[in-house]
């Protein structure tokens, strides 16, 4: 092992050059942008959900670049050792045929450095004095950082016996699991038949925990998490849900489907809301376009239900005073709400193309947050929107990827009569680019770097950048910009 | 409620469309390797650039930059990588001795060997296992000098004769198989 571990360090320090050089550079780079700007509050990095597995690296044998096509997002390759439960199908899969040492774990991190600016934040009309009232103002902050910590197992229990668990920490080290399930593959000899029980991701064409993007604002997918203003809708599709997923694909995976039954607490643990189960529906198909690549399409649907509200404790004797305290688990008058849409993905030789389209409802219970058993407001209507994005990646060579996103949320109906017709509306514009120095079996280094903008109509953005409140005004755009730097690593 | 009946419209169209497609694109999917001729060596129609940027994706780890088998992977891997230098290779449907064919090698890199850490590639395109083979032709000289061959006919099984069968006992004996199976056959 330590022998393995010294070669590498020297195979990489045997050409680490030109690495280093650059690398000088880059923090050169930093250094001269840290003098232009001056520091103003506080800020803490969102945790970016963003996975790829040294561990299967190192178990099989084989590069970062065979499963990814730049990590952590997966190629066809990865998709198919994902579907098949982990598994290669070349009996080096079960852990009896691993080294008795080799242990399924891998740990992923990213020091940065960044800025956040938002403008159109309510502030204080005097710098730090609560008294005398709000402004409509700019916050911006900057500086060194520390993204989430995963610290991700995976793997198989024994052939066709999966398994994932994915302890996951904010950059305050406060855990959480992001992932746990237990997959069983290949059921009566198909690989039609997989079913997966835990929590787990919603499978669909387009991964946003395994997507390029690592700023404040680009780090995340808008349409995979957006709800409209005054909603009470807790639900993104781009959250881990917890339920039971059966799925299945063709040998090489063009052909994949995915059915699953989800309990209606967004992924949250201790049953908090109630007793209702979602539905989950997707399906994709893959075409080879000759030198072009590999072409493919999706379809996907969520069917969902959330109670608007729950028993409370303070009817019962003894219960603190005027408490309105909800029992936990006891949520009631569920109302509907469901997404519908379509995603791609396509490629155009080194160019690869993501279109995805989103089409959101809520109940008008839901979209005004009103308990069913209480009359809504007048000209209460259900919320709808429309959402979408073309995401660009242009891989210069396995090791260096460019990538932009152009996303736009734009409201269809809002619920309350009174709300401009285009609050909550969002765009967003994301650039960047990642540099892989390294490429082995071990471990995986990436230098990233990304600029996002995002313009969001009377809400605060979903970055959580800024001061975190609505603007004063309702048709106000709060404009939130990133740059990001950082060292993004797994071993 | 319009919205719903929309949305499932949609989905379903989308559906039937992707079906439709994905039927198509079953009888679409020709096998590029019949214009990797015997030994086109990268040259011609393929593309020795996409097969290396392939190669330094896929398959540098085990067989190696130099295509000798020597990856940084070679030393934990039992059975060894493929030197494709040496141009020697395991399945063949050609005579011994001789260099196997395009279909041969891209059958290979398209099923893997099971019980080795050589992958099954088939979930890469024809397209791209094609290019991969072209380019692994690349590191050894043989692809050029070696003539190319047919690959064996494999003959019909014969009728079960007693003759057929005392002549099978002569051979067993002959080329040795009860060295290992034994000379009861178990
Ligand atoms: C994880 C290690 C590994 C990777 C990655 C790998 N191979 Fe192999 N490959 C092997 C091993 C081991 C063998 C030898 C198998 C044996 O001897 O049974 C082999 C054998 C081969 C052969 C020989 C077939 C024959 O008939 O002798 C070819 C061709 C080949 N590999 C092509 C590829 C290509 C193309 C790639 C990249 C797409 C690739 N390999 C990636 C490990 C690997
Ligand atoms: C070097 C040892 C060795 C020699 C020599 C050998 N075999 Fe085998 N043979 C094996 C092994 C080992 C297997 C089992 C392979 C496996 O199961 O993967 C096998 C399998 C077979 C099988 C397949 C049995 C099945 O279950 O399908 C047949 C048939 C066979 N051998 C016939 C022959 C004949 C005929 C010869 C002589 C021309 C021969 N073998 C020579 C080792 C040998």
């Amino acid at each position: 092992m330590v022998n393995c571990f010294l070669e590498c360090r020297q195979r990489i320090g045997g050409n680490s050059k030109p690495f280093l050089l650059r690398s000088i550079l880059a923090c050169a780079c930093v250094v001269v942008l840290l003098c232009f700007c001056k520091s103003e509050s506080a800020h803490t990095l969102p945790l970016h959900e963003v996975r790829a597995i040294p561990a299967f690296a190192r178990k099989y044998g084989l590069p970062c670049s065979a499963c990814h096509t730049a990590w952590p997002e997966l190629n066809n390759f990865g998709q198919t050792f994902r579907d098949d439960g982990y598994q290669l199908g070349n009996d080096r899969d079960s852990p009896i045929y691993q080294h008795p040492s080799y242990f399924p774990i891998t740990f992923r991190i990213t020091p940065n450095w960044h800025l956040e600016r938002t403008n159109h934040q309510p502030i204080d009309a005097v710098s730090g004095d609560p008294t005398s009232g709000l402004i409509d103002g700019t916050v911006k902050a900057h500086g060194f950082d520390l993204s989430g910590i995963d610290i991700w197992a995976a793997g198989t229990l024994y052939k066709n016996i999966s398994f994932s668990v994915l302890p996951s920490a904010d950059s305050s080290g406060n855990f959480h699991f992001e992932n746990a399930f237990v997959r069983l593959d290949n059921l009566v000899k198909s690989r039609w038949l997989n079913v997966k029980f835990g929590k787990f991701e919603l499978d669909n064409v387009i991964s946003e925990k395994r997507f390029l993007f690592l700023s404040a604002n680009g780090g995340l997918y808008q349409t995979y998490h957006f709800t409209p203003v005054g909603d009470s809708n807790n639900f993104g599709l781009g959250d881990n849900q917890l339920g039971l997923e059966l799925s299945g694909h063709s040998a090489n995976s063009y052909t994949r489907y995915g059915a699953a039954l989800l309990s209606s607490n967004d992924g949250n643990v201790g049953l908090p809301a109630n007793r209702g189960y979602d539905t989950y529906l997707t399906f994709s198909q893959a075409f080879e376009a000759g030198r072009l690549g590999l072409e493919r399409f999706g379809v996907y649907a969520y069917i969902g239900e959330r109670p608007t509200f729950s028993q409370t404790s303070s009817a019962i004797p003894g219960a603190p005073t005027g408490g309105t305290t909800a029992v936990p688990g006891t949520g009631a008058g569920n109302k509907p709400f469901y997404r519908v849409g379509f995603a791609g993905n396509l490629s155009l030789g080194k160019f690869e193309f993501l279109p995805f389209f989103v089409h959101g409802h809520d109940n008008a219970f839901l979209g005004t947050s009103t308990p069913a058993n209480q009359l809504l407001p007048v000209g209460a209507s259900a919320p709808a929107w429309n959402g979408g994005f073309i995401e660009t990646h242009y891989f210069v060579h396995p090791q260096f990827v460019v990538t932009q996103r152009y996303e736009i949320i734009r409201m269809a109906q809002q619920a309350l009569v009174t709300a401009p017709a285009n609050q909550g509306d969002i765009t967003a514009y994301s650039v960047g680019y990642r540099w892989y120095p390294i490429m082995f079996s071990r471990a995986g280094l990436a230098w990233h770097n990304e600029y996002a903008i995002t313009k969001t109509i009377g809400n605060a953005p979903l970055s959580g950048d800024g001061v975190g409140l609505t603007p004063l005004l309702p048709a106000r755009a709060v404009w939130s910009n990133s740059l990001f730097f950082g060292f993004d690593f797994a071993f | 409620m319009k919205h719903d009946k929309t949305a499932v419209a949609l989905v379903v169209a989308m559906i039937v469309v992707l079906l439709a497609t994905g039927g198509i694109s079953a009888f679409a999917q020709e096998s590029h390797i019949g214009n990797v001729t015997g030994h086109a060596n990268g040259g011609g129609q393929l593309r020795p650039d996409a097969g290396k940027q392939l190669y330094r994706r896929y398959c540098i780890g085990c067989h190696g930059p130099q295509g000798d088998g020597n990856g940084e992977n070679a030393t934990w891997i039992e059975p060894k990588p493929r030197d494709f230098t040496a141009a020697v290779f395991k399945c063949r449907s050609t005579p011994t001795g001789t260099l196997p064919t395009d279909d041969d090698l891209f059958n290979s890199v398209t099923r893997g060997f099971i019980t080795t850490n050589m992958p099954a590639w088939k979930p890469l395109t024809n397209h791209n296992r094609a290019d991969l083979v072209a380019y692994i032709k690349t590191y050894s000289a043989r692809w050029k000098t070696d003539m190319p061959v047919e690959p064996i006919v494999i003959p019909p099984e014969p009728s079960v004769t007693i003759e057929g069968i005392l002549h099978g006992r002569e051979l067993y004996q002959k080329v040795e198989c009860w060295k290992c199976h034994g000379a009861e056959g178990h």
